[in-house]
């Protein structure tokens, strides 16, 4: 099959049979990606599907600028899930800025269901048994909070 | 011989090996050729999430477990990733010189050959991963030769975009493909782009297993040619040639 020729403008194009176009994600790449830089920014991207995220502009560039959060944040909801269930869950991603000292801070906000002590409780357990394995690679640029779900 | 940059935009160099199997896989392969490369590449970690393996079939795409091992230097800045029948060699930021990249491809392929002892190469990719941080409302062809075309009559503006192009070389043998994108940025008020320059021999065994340096020095001269056509000369000084 000969390949398709393509006119535009000024540029000609063209297209053989066995493009690789045909195997690639939009914006992400090809298939079975090796690339790092191209595998951080899928996660970044599929980081939108496991958070909710309350400014997603701000929130991706402060991930990228803070590459080291990436894996984490994509490893954290299971981590979260294990230990809140995943009935009435809602991960949220708050970014809390203070430009005058210099400190920013991303913060996954879980809201859930759970009264004030359940909800304390459960806090402590994901501290203990997550949070406190992962606490020198976050470089204080990461931490998690509990806020009731708001129905 | 390619020109040289202060500022090279390269966040990412790779090399990837997918060879036709000369034996049924054996589980003991990845520890052996850790033990080999370990000395330059202590750090080892199972790839995190997805990306491992998706296969397109029938126009869908399904994700599939596909582990990858991954080795990385000391410092991080370079890693070797080992699955089945797949080697791949990568170089983060600060991207050093050709020849010393070529060289670490070359042992570590060697390393990966004696341990497991491929047929053929079934494909072999030399990818150039280049970063381009720009203002916001610039005229990107006042950067790129290479970039998307929108008809007169509809705005010439866009959010984001993607161009990608696949031209064959070698009697289709070889494909350079090529991607401009816009990518994720790291900074407030700019565009990202990522210029994706990836040189792949895509018939199987049509390189020998012992050819593979000329195949090498072809694809890395085919880039280079390939990024400098690529950029205009105001988008060349962002990266301060080096004379």
């Amino acid at each position: 099959m000969l390949p398709t020729l393509i006119e535009q403008n000024d540029q000609s194009i063209v297209i053989p049979e066995n493009s690789l176009y045909k195997n690639y994600f939009p914006k992400y790449g090809p298939v079975d990606e090796t690339s790092v830089f191209f595998t951080n920014q899928n996660k970044v991207k599929q980081l939108e599907e496991k958070y909710e995220f309350s400014n997603i502009e701000e929130i991706r560039k402060f991930i990228m600028q803070n590459g080291y959060l990436i894996d984490i944040l994509y490893e954290a909801p299971e981590n979260i899930y294990r230990v809140f269930g995943r009935e009435n869950i809602k991960l949220v991603l708050e970014l809390e800025r203070d430009p005058e000292e210099g400190w920013d801070e991303l913060f996954i906000v879980i809201k859930s269901l759970y009264n004030a002590k359940e909800a304390v409780e459960l806090e402590r357990k994901l501290f203990d048994e997550w949070f406190v394995h992962i606490m020198d690679k976050v470089n204080n640029k990461l931490n998690f909070t509990e806020e009731p779900y708001g129905f | 011989m390619g020109k040289n940059y202060k500022n090279p935009p390269i966040v990412e160099a790779l090399c990837e090996f997918q060879f036709v199997p000369g034996q049924p896989w054996d589980a003991t392969i990845p520890g052996m050729f850790y033990e080999r490369i370990k000395n330059k590449f202590p750090i080892k970690q199972q790839q995190v999430g997805f990306g491992a393996g998706i296969v397109i079939k029938e126009g869908e795409a399904f994700g599939i477990p596909s582990p990858r091992m991954q080795f990385f230097s000391e410092d991080r800045h370079s890693l070797v990733q080992s699955g089945l029948d797949l080697l791949t060699i990568n170089y983060l930021k600060p991207y050093p010189t050709w020849g010393k990249f070529k060289s670490l491809i070359l042992e570590i392929l060697r390393k990966y050959k004696e341990v497991a002892s491929p047929k053929g190469f079934k494909k072999i990719g030399l990818r150039y991963i280049n970063k381009i941080d720009l203002e916001q409302n610039i005229k990107i062809k006042e950067y790129f030769n290479f970039y998307p075309l929108t008809p007169d009559r509809l705005p010439q503006a866009y959010k984001s975009f993607q161009t990608v192009i696949d031209i064959p070389y070698e009697n289709e043998r070889d494909l350079l493909h090529l991607a401009l994108m816009t990518i994720i940025p790291e900074r407030p008020d700019t565009i990202s782009l990522a210029l994706d320059i990836y040189y792949i021999m895509v018939v199987p065994e049509k390189v020998g297993l012992d050819n593979e340096l000329n195949w090498l020095e072809n694809a890395h001269t085919t880039i280079e040619e390939a990024f400098e056509i690529c950029i205009t000369d105001k988008c060349r000084s962002l990266f301060e040639e080096v004379k």
